[in-house]
Parts: C-alpha cells; structure tokens; sequence
C-alpha cells in the first residue's frame, strides 16, 4: 500500500515520528511510484537548498549585516527612549491604583469634614463660652463663680468711674464669613412689606 | 520564564538567535536585501518597545518571525500595486527593479526558484519561505502562522506540488 503523497512530504522534512520514518523508507526503496514522487520532492527542496547558500545569504546573515543591524536598532530604541521619558508609560497594579485612589477619596473627605479644620462656618462674632476675659482687676469683689460675668465686669468697672479700654481682638484662626442677613436690609425689607 | 523585551541581556539573546532567520524570510518575500535589513530592524524595535511580556523565548521568536513576516508581505503587496499602476499609466509593462550587484551575485537557479515563489498564493509562499529558508519545523511554523501542525503539513506539499509544476514549466520555457 502505497502511502499519502503527503507523508512522503513530511517524509522529505524529515517531520514524521521514527517508526513511521523507517516504515516509508522501506516503503519508498521497493515502489516505483512513490520513488519518484519522493524524488520530485527532494530534487525541490534541493533547489531551496542552493539558493539558500548563494553569495546573497552569505551577506545578510553575516556578521556585518548583524552588527549593522544592531547598531541601528541600539541607535533607534535609545532616542526614541530618551525623547518619550515624560511620556514613558508606567504599569501599574490594579489592584495598588484602586488602593491609592481610595486613599486620596478618604483623605480629602478627612480633611473637608475635620473638626480641626480651619474653615469654620460658625465664626464667633461674641465671647463665647470658652472664651475668658483676660485679666481681671485685683479689686473685683470675688464671686461663687470664679469666672466673672461681663456685663458684672462693666458694671462693676463703671461704678469704680474707671476708665477702661476694650479692645476686641477676632479669633486669628478663623474665618470671617457672612452669616445671616443684614439688620438694616431686614429693616427694609419690614418697612416695605407694612406700607 | 517570562521574557521581558525591554531587558537588554534578553533582547541581544533573541536578537542573536532570530536574526538571521528574520533577514532571510524577509530577503526571500520582499526579494530586495536593502528593505529585508529595513524589516529586520523594523520588527526588532517593536519588539523592543512591546510592553507585554512573552511567557517563553520561543513564543518571542515566533512573535518576531510573525511581525517581520507581516511587514514583509505589506512591503511586497504595495510595491507590487505601485508597479501595476506605473504599467498601467506608461501603458507599458516594466520588469520588477533590482539591485545591480543582488543581480549579478544571484544564480540563474535563484531567479527561476524565485519567479516560482512568487507565483505562490501568500498562504503557501509563506509556510514554504518559513520552512526551507527560515529551517523551521511544522510545530514552529504552525506556532508562528496560528495554524495546526497538521494544517502546516498540508500547505508545504501544496506548494511543493505547484512548485514542481511551475518550475518545470519555466525550465521548458527558458529552454
């Protein structure tokens, strides 16, 4: 039995497994037929053969076409690398970018919703409880309350005849802002709305 | 292990090993020596700047062989359009321009095995050109081409059998 034209093929390429190999050798030396296609075959790849030993091949695969080559691949790859450094593109994880951008999400909501943050809509426009008067005058009639009540202080500072210097001094870490709408405005805004 | 085409050590290792295989399948699709150095260069410096990283050497050679492959044919396809239209408007037909010296250094075997060649359809010529220039075996031919193995044996006996035929046709014709 004769064997498919293209084993006898693969047979030339030397691709097929060893057994099968030897049993289409064996094939080949005693069939005629299958001789002749094994040797149109062959007589081909001898061709390639010879045209892939010219002179031509000697010279693209030598070693100064290789190093040619090189050369203008090194020269290319380190301009083009030098030109793109700011526009170099980075890898970067996932699941690390998702990290980093939850972070930053976190932390610019700590920082706008912080109670120690500096913007602070309430802005004091009197003394608030916190807030202590200073000092007080060593004559000042001692109280329950150790710490003295203002209008009392002005009461007080008055009935001496004493002159006194206020100076108020706005919280320097604030804001100032706006709040409410203005007196005068409002008194405005009444008078037209009775007339 | 994973190849990195960016790493210089593994870059001069693939280079060293895949370059004449590349020069030649190039040589042998375009026919031009000057443009297969062109392409060879070419598909290393995007080889170069491929971010991806190759699970194998081999995958990276086959990966390469496909790039200069590819740009090879585009190159062929194009000048081979360019000409058509050149005998077309000078209402004459002008044979294929080659380098003086690649003529005179080219045997009259190479000229008839490459007036067969280019005869082929690009599906064998390129499975033919792998195989016996580039001496890549069916299951590198078939990794390169994204074909079977099997499918690689078929393609090279067809074209061997056209080759045959064409071959014996252009002797009888020079003769």
């Amino acid at each position: 039995m004769c064997y498919d034209e293209q084993v006898i093929s693969a047979y030339v390429d030397g691709e097929l497994a060893e057994s099968l190999h030897k049993e289409v050798q064996e094939h080949i030396e005693s069939c005629d037929y299958c001789r002749s296609i094994q040797a149109e075959y062959h007589s081909v790849k001898e061709l390639f053969f010879a045209v892939g030993n010219s002179p031509i091949h000697d010279t693209l695969t030598g070693p100064h076409t290789k190093a040619r080559v090189w050369q203008q691949i090194q020269r290319k790859t380190r301009r083009e690398t030098a030109q793109n450094f700011w526009h170099r593109q980075i890898q970067v994880p996932l699941p690390l970018a998702a990290g980093v951008l939850a972070a930053v999400v976190v932390l610019a909501f700590t920082l706008i919703f912080s109670p120690f943050s500096s913007d602070q809509s309430g802005v004091p426009l009197a003394l608030q409880e916190d807030d202590s008067i200073p000092s007080v005058p060593t004559n000042y009639p001692a109280t329950e309350n150790s710490r003295p009540d203002l209008e009392q202080l002005l009461r007080f500072l008055s009935d001496q005849g004493a002159a006194v210097e206020v100076k108020i001094q706005l919280p320097s870490s604030s804001k100032i802002q706006v709040s409410g709408e203005p007196q005068l405005l409002r008194a405005a805004d009444f008078r037209r709305s009775g007339e | 292990m994973k190849i990195h085409s960016n790493n210089p050590e593994a870059f001069q290792g693939i280079y060293d090993k895949t370059f004449h295989i590349i020069v030649k399948v190039a040589y042998h699709i375009t026919l031009d020596a000057d443009v297969a150095e062109d392409i060879c260069q070419e598909a290393f410096i995007r080889f170069y700047h491929r971010t991806v990283p190759f699970p194998s050497e081999d995958q990276a050679r086959y990966w390469l062989i496909r790039v200069a492959k590819n740009l090879s044919f585009n190159y062929y396809k194009r000048k081979k359009r360019e000409r058509s239209a050149l005998e077309r408007y000078s209402f004459e037909p002008k044979p294929h321009q080659h380098n003086g010296e690649e003529l005179l250094m080219r045997s009259e075997t190479e000229q008839l095995v490459h007036r067969a060649v280019e005869q082929l359809p690009d599906s064998l010529r390129s499975v033919i050109v792998l195989k016996e220039y580039g001496n890549l075996s069916y299951r590198e031919i078939g990794k390169v081409l994204h074909i079977t193995e099997n499918n690689v044996k078929v393609r090279v006996h067809r074209a061997r059998n056209m080759l045959g035929t064409l071959l014996k046709e252009d002797e009888a014709h020079v003769l």
